[in-house]
């Protein structure tokens, strides 16, 4: 079991662990926790295409950055993302609920991290671990699809059309 | 293409009726997510039903799906977050935000 699903379960145990009543700091760990299994599972994905050295792999990875992958996520998540070829192409369904879970996951993982008026219930944090899980099963079903590489390339360009 | 006519807390209350009885009623915020960027916070209390852990998946992603749909949020310049509480855990924090 790689790095991603590790997190996505941990996320889930820091809700649980304590009991019935988990204390702010579980949850926000949890809430960042579900952000980062999505992020490495889309770099660990980009890294997979790497066919070079495994120390220019680990560079490949690097090259991922959270701002960029925000910015991509969102023209994906609104279908308004540009090809290489300046074209709109349409995006498949399961890779736009990928998006929209990054986009959504990565702001509540800075409100989990900085945000301390924002008091987290156990609801909310299991909301964001569970839509982490359908961003894993939605990727699962597209991450042979072509837009998924472009996703992935775009993302680690961080250069987006307008 | 973003238009720039935001949804009122009429229409949301509408949107809600519809969810009913898993939302028991939902406010919405205009705010900066952390890029500073424009966006459209709800804020979702569900029944204590709603939340049980293995429809709690099921019940949020309707939610967001039927308000983004209803309301064509994506079409909006502000982006869509939702975050959610059941009735018992917003009993106990007593946040006027949420009620």
């Amino acid at each position: 079991m790689g790095l991603a699903q590790d997190l996505l379960r941990q996320a889930d145990h820091l809700t649980e662990y304590e009991g019935i009543d988990p204390s702010q700091a579980s949850l926000r760990r949890a809430v960042s926790t579900a952000y980062y299994a999505l992020f490495h599972l889309l770099v660990e994905e980009g890294a997979l295409r790497w066919t070079g050295s495994p120390e220019g792999r680990i560079g490949f990875e690097r090259g991922f950055n959270h701002g960029s992958m925000r910015t991509i996520s969102e023209k994906f998540a609104r279908s308004v993302w540009k090809d290489w070829h300046a074209k709109v192409p349409t995006i498949p369904k399961s890779l736009k609920e990928v998006a929209l879970a990054f986009m959504t996951l990565q702001d509540q993982r800075h409100k989990a991290d900085y945000n301390n008026s924002h008091v987290w219930t156990v609801t909310d944090a299991k909301n964001e671990i569970k839509l982490a899980e359908r961003a894993f099963e939605a990727w699962e079903s597209i991450r042979t699809d072509s837009m998924a590489g472009n996703y992935l390339l775009a993302m680690l360009l961080g250069k987006a059309r307008v | 293409m973003t238009t720039t006519t935001l949804p009122t807390q009429e229409q949301v209350d509408r949107v809600a009726q519809v969810l009913a009885p898993d939302v028991l009623r939902v406010r919405m915020n205009i705010d900066t997510d952390w890029a500073d960027c424009p966006a459209l916070y709800f804020k979702v209390v569900i029944s204590d039903d709603a939340s049980r852990n293995e429809r709690l998946g099921e019940v949020t992603n309707r939610v967001r799906e039927t308000f983004t749909t209803q309301l064509d949020l994506y079409s909006l310049e502000p982006f869509p977050y939702f975050n959610f509480r059941n009735q018992s855990e917003q009993a106990k924090l007593r946040e006027p935000a949420w009620d």
